[in-house]
């Protein structure tokens, strides 16, 4: 069953909505929308041997694709160069920081891990994909329940159980917020494409709700005042504490209905 | 704490109109570039050039992260570059990473503007780059190695223009917010380490020129 909760987003007023559970054949599934701009992300979970010197930890892969359905400007065919960057903005955000164990993936160190694929496909592209695509990664990994699995002695081979309460522990929730830079001088939270378009500069700020700082991405475009960063870190933080308050919701309450379903 | 040793070469290739290696320690990347030339009519932009970057990493085959490296390139040097007086053209840069001992973001951002000074592409001024890694313990290394980098809570590189401003900033790993603003405080220092090293690489290109001028001038 779907659950929507909307809430008012500190930054401009932008409405941000997360619906868990849209896609009933995944393990982890999230509809967001920010704004205009959509991104769903489905989780499948897969058994994986793991590698030879990471033998205690599985995987996580994500992977980001426009859809033509989103923008007049995407054709059909290979990612383009704007999928593949946010490909691999996520995947760096799951390697490189600690937000989430590839340990408690593991289910037989050396023999058995869980991969999970994360395919986050936008629907509607009207600027901020980074933002709609970290907060759909977050809210799937949340709301994702996997089976209990092990190694059945005799086969050697991963088996699971039917029922689905194997969650992942999510140790902070980094949220990413673009800002656009009009005339090197505004600052611009949440810009839609046309603004994108008509700002000389964006960088993205990735917070998590307790003021740790986890992506401060620019790439090129006009000079950014280093004094006024302070400003958008306290905005990127108050925006990162609404989305988590709003993924909780969204968990507790798919839970208690989950809960009543199986009683 | 400094930068490890800094060296660069200027027009070692034949065939391009500008090369460079520019080296940070061990980490070694050659760049090239060709242009302003021609442009494919669907990348063609009628006011501005186009800038495209090729990003060759050491071993295998390019991938999400050569692609993402190749926009942050792209992105950096469209910022210094004056497209605008060389519309419908091409400036394509080639970057070959020779040796990766760490801070390879910034030697391709420096390989790059040296490559682009060696060609006389028309800039508004450099971006210096340096990164900066901060350790579990809260330590900052300016600079690191490979093995610094992968032992490091978060490696953060940035992009300075002339005027000490940041025109491009990448992240990874996760740090307290006083911690970013020291690492970025120690890199906007060390990136007045690169400006001079640019400037007296300049000088040097320029006082051989100009000995060859004197020389021809002397035997006539």
């Amino acid at each position: 069953m779907d659950k929507i909760v909307g809430t008012y987003c500190s930054t401009r007023k932008l409405k941000v909505l997360i619906c868990e559970g849209s896609i009933t054949t995944a393990d982890g599934s999230a509809l967001v929308k920010v704004g205009n701009t959509t991104v769903i992300c489905g989780i499948k979970g897969e058994f994986a041997v793991p590698g030879g010197d990471k033998s205690n930890e599985g995987y996580i892969v994500p992977n980001f694709e426009l859809s033509p359905v989103s923008s007049p400007h995407v054709r059909p065919g290979p990612p383009s160069e704007e999928a593949q960057v946010i490909s691999h903005f996520l995947s760096d955000l799951i390697k490189k920081s600690s937000f989430v164990n590839v340990e408690d993936l593991c289910i037989e160190a050396g023999k058995l891990a869980w991969a999970l694929y994360c395919d986050l496909v936008c629907l509607d592209s009207d600027g901020s994909l980074t933002d709609a695509s970290v907060i759909a990664l977050l809210s799937a990994l949340s709301s994702m329940r996997l089976p209990r699995a092990q190694v059945n002695e005799d086969t050697g081979l991963g088996e699971v159980t039917d029922t689905r309460d194997v969650k992942l522990q999510l140790n902070d929730f980094p949220v990413a917020t673009t800002f656009g830079l009009f005339d090197g001088v505004y600052g611009l939270a949440d810009p839609s494409n046309e603004e994108e378009s008509l700002c000389g500069a964006s960088f993205i700020l990735t917070t998590s709700d307790n003021g740790l700082l986890f992506g401060c991405n620019k790439s090129g475009g006009a000079a950014l005042p280093s004094q006024d960063l302070p400003s958008y870190m306290t905005i990127a933080v108050n925006r990162a504490k609404a989305v988590k308050s709003l993924i909780d919701t969204v968990c507790r309450d798919s839970d208690s209905i989950n809960s009543i379903r199986s009683s | 704490m400094s930068l490890r040793s800094l060296s660069c070469e200027q027009s070692l290739l034949a065939r391009c109109d500008g090369s460079a290696r520019f080296k940070h320690g061990e980490t070694s990347v050659v760049a090239a570039v060709y242009g302003p030339g021609d442009v494919k009519p669907n990348k063609e932009i009628i006011n501005k050039a186009t800038i495209e970057v090729t990003f060759k990493p050491k071993t295998g085959l390019p991938g999400c992260a050569e692609t993402a490296l190749e926009k942050i390139l792209q992105d950096t040097c469209e910022a210094v570059i004056l497209t605008s007086l060389h519309p419908r053209s091409s400036i394509s840069i080639i970057l070959q990473v020779e040796h990766d001992d760490g801070s390879l973001l910034p030697c391709c951002i420096n390989a790059c503007c040296v490559a682009l000074m060696d060609t006389g592409v028309p800039m508004r001024g450099f971006v210096c780059a340096v990164a900066c890694a901060v350790q579990q313990s809260g330590e900052e290394i300016i600079d690191p190695t490979l093995e610094q980098e992968q032992s490091a809570a978060a490696v953060l590189t940035f992009g300075f223009s002339n005027e000490s401003e940041i025109i491009t900033s990448h992240m990874i790993g996760q740090i307290a917010q006083e911690k970013f603003y020291s690492a970025l405080s120690f890199a906007s220092s060390a990136a007045k380490t690169v400006s001079d090293f640019y400037r007296s690489s300049a000088e040097k290109k320029l006082s051989k020129v100009r000995s060859c001028m004197s020389r021809n001038e002397s035997m006539k």
